[in-house]
């Protein structure tokens, strides 16, 4: 079951595309790099995955995503509040569509980027958070 | 009625379903289909007049040993208190005044108001943590939460699409730090073709069997088929931007489709699979929220989520049914 969907992956996302950026409080790659499908969970295939961590490389755990759409046309998207896990990682299956991800955890700055999300696509978004907490 | 199918087998069990149902009856998107691959033709779409299940108030006295003997966990060394582990994994507060995470489908005033939960109907609603985060629901028989199809089901790979069901707690009750009704497990997941195969909003619904019977001590919800716009609704659940705390906002029904029901009530995330309900000799659920505002129309102007239709309300009326 994991190797076929391994394989789907890999037909359905043949390229490769990262964007970096850095900014306060922010740092955020965006790819449709699957190297880590065998890490996302069952069944999804489309959206957003990715892993939050603090400046130090530690996992931020609870962390809340936020897509909201933007532009005229845009999906429905369900309200669930979907959190980092234990390893700082989370998977939010997603429409097609262009969207604004808030990341927010408590004891850290908010991040936000401007996402898209193609069809059949499974974009890594990894942020890096800052504490509010200047040391 | 009944097919047994595995995924790969799926497109064919849904062409034999559909061709054994009334040609009314939603082209099989209302279907039933469980964790297990199963996959059920939903029945009895034909009913007219208004359905209604009664809601049960639950136990009278409350006590630790009443609840262990349903099969809930309360002895778990935490004093009925999440642990600070839990709390911060949950919870995931937003900084105060440094975001505006779950707050932009709050439609002007933010009418929400806090909801404490020792006594019915509040502690029948339900928090639902499982592996991709948090959403709500609402007890509906002594072992079964409703909720959204999302809650559960990532909307594609029908069986191979439900969220990992060993990740899945339920909390009735939940208040804050306190989880005065312990939490249980889940036996099996449940939604409908419509929302595993399409991730069609307008069958985004789904229910969750539970490992214990909390619902005698909790109490559970009604669920009726009766027409929506104009009652007042009440969508009630655990917001993503409070710790942990279940939160309520009033309205009334404004819009309605055939199988969507539209309101102005304040939602944010986390509030899926809440119920839309009212109160007529007791709570009545009319709807289960799924979405903020998006798109055009109706869509743009309410939140809005699933009607309880005729085939919804025989599907949770099965769900409730199995043991």
């Amino acid at each position: 079951m994991l190797l076929a969907r391994c394989l789907v992956y890999c037909l359905l996302v043949p390229g490769l595309m990262s964007v970096g950026c850095a900014q306060e409080g922010l740092e955020i790659t965006v790819s449709n790099d699957v190297k880590n499908s065998e890490e996302t969970m069952p069944g999804i295939t489309q959206g957003l995955t990715g892993l939050v961590e603090t400046g130090d490389g530690r996992p931020v755990t609870g962390a809340m995503i936020v897509p909201v759409p933007l532009g005229d046309d845009t999906p429905a998207i369900p309200e669930i509040a979907i959190l980092t896990d234990a390893a700082g990682r989370y998977n939010w299956p997603l429409p097609p569509g262009t969207y604004e991800v808030s990341v927010s955890a408590e004891g850290y700055r908010t991040a936000k980027r401007r996402v898209e999300v193609g069809a059949d696509k499974l974009v890594t978004l990894n942020v890096m958070l800052s504490s509010i907490h200047k040391e | 009625m009944t097919k047994q199918s595995k995924f790969y087998s799926l497109p064919l069990a849904l062409i034999m379903a559909g061709a054994m149902v009334p040609l009314h009856a939603y082209s099989g998107q209302e279907d039933r289909l469980s964790d297990d691959g199963t996959i059920e033709a939903v029945a009895g779409t034909e009913a007219t007049g208004t359905q209604s299940l009664k809601p049960f108030s639950g136990s009278a006295a409350v006590t630790n040993e009443a609840l262990n003997s349903e099969g809930v966990s309360v002895y778990d060394g935490s004093g009925g208190k999440f642990t600070d582990e839990e709390f911060a994994r949950l919870s995931a507060l937003p900084v105060p005044g440094a975001t505006e995470a779950g707050t932009e489908i709050i439609l002007g005033k933010d009418t929400r108001e806090r909801t404490y939960t020792t006594t019915y109907p509040a502690r029948a609603k339900v928090l639902i943590t499982f592996s991709a985060g948090r959403c709500s629901g609402v007890m509906i028989g002594k072992n079964t939460v409703a909720t959204a199809g999302h809650c559960i089901h990532t909307g594609s790979g029908g069986s191979g699409g439900f969220y990992p069901k060993s990740s899945f707690r339920i909390y009735a009750g939940a208040d804050g730090a306190s989880k005065p009704f312990g939490f249980c497990t889940a036996k099996s997941l449940h939604t409908v073709v419509g929302w595993a195969n399409g991730a069609n909003e307008e069958f985004d619904y789904g229910a969750i069997k539970l490992n214990c019977t909390v619902g005698n001590t909790v109490g559970w919800y009604g669920f009726s088929t009766v027409k929506p716009k104009g009652k007042p609704s009440i969508v009630q659940g655990y917001p993503g931007d409070k710790p942990l705390q279940q939160w309520f906002s009033a309205d009334k029904v404004a819009q309605m489709t055939t199988n969507q029901i539209f309101y102005k009530n304040d939602t944010t995330g986390g509030m899926s699979g809440s119920p839309v309900w009212y109160d007529k000799k007791g709570p009545f659920m009319i709807g289960i929220h799924g979405y903020r505002t998006h798109g055009s129309s109706v869509h743009k102007k309410f939140n809005h989520g699933k009607r309880i239709t005729s085939a919804t309300f025989n599907n949770l009326k099965n769900w409730k049914s199995l043991p």
